[in-house]
């Protein structure tokens, strides 16, 4: 059952499930420590867009998708495209040190750019717009 | 397409110095989380658990650079430039928070002067970290 419900605000998810794709692994389980921390839910963790098409393609279900564009194999632009289709609630934040990912990123149509070193209080603000809802 | 981080021109990838800082302003968090009685989940336990041993190895290891740092003394037997006692400190308070707040997340700790000696722990952090990111906190942070 998708737990989406619309507030005045925006776009509330109850019982949020979020994905961090990233094959670096110091800033993958920080941003996955941040959001288990702040959801007070499990978190899960992809090194590549592979693993983790693999895990929607076994009927895994997944409400916010925070991936790393620059990954091994298929980008994270990649996999946004192969999944904005079939899934149409997702919401997609993409992250990159590159700046000239920005541009990429904003014409392929995601939800947010969070641009690296980023900082605490931008993992909070993405809890507060994609999962509460401010 | 809603944009957050750091600016286009100063744009990166992020290292482990940066890491153990937002670490630990993490756990500074979680720890006055705790002390004013919000609720802790069983998966928030789990992230406490998890970025507490993260920040202890990680000040454990600079601690342990620093140590040697500090005792090595130049050829006119002052101690050696680049630490201090307060940087030696500091990453000695920073792993005391991470066991206190592992051991509060893993309910092996309780009571309201356990509360009051975290809460003294998280002040003396917070000057040290305010006064060292006014005068620039990575002189130890360069320490390997």
């Amino acid at each position: 059952m998708t737990n989406f419900s619309r507030s005045r605000e925006g776009i509330i998810v109850y019982n949020a499930k979020i994905a961090v794709v990233d094959q670096d692994p110091l800033t993958r389980e920080f941003v996955v420590n941040v959001m288990m921390y702040s959801i007070n839910r499990e978190v899960m963790s992809f090194e590549d867009g592979e693993a983790f098409e693999a895990y929607l393609q076994a009927g895994g279900t997944v409400h916010i998708v925070l991936s790393e564009i620059q990954l091994p194999g298929k980008t994270g632009l990649d996999l946004f495209e192969r999944i904005k289709h079939e899934h149409v609630g997702i919401r997609f934040i993409a992250m990159s040190a590159n700046p000239e990912d920005e541009a990429a990123a904003d014409e392929a149509g995601v939800d947010a750019f969070l641009a690296k070193p980023f900082a605490l209080q931008d993992l909070f603000d993405i809890v507060k717009k994609f999962v509460v809802g401010e | 397409m809603i944009r957050y981080g750091a600016v286009a021109n100063k744009m990166r990838p992020m290292n482990s110095d940066e890491m153990l800082i937002f670490r630990l302003k993490l756990l500074l968090i979680m720890a006055k989380a705790k002390i004013k009685g919000y609720p802790m989940g069983n998966h928030r336990k789990a992230a406490i658990i998890e970025n507490s041993r993260f920040v202890f190895n990680e000040a454990l290891a600079r601690s342990t650079s620093i140590l040697s740092s500090l005792s090595a003394v130049s050829n006119d037997g002052k101690p050696s430039e680049g630490v201090t006692q307060p940087d030696h400190l500091f990453l000695q308070r920073t792993q005391l928070l991470a066991v206190m707040m592992s051991a509060f997340a893993r309910g092996q700790s309780r009571g309201r002067f356990r509360n009051k000696a975290m809460a003294m722990n998280i002040d003396h952090i917070c000057t040290y970290l305010s006064n060292r990111f006014q005068s620039g906190i990575d002189k130890f942070l360069k320490v390997a």
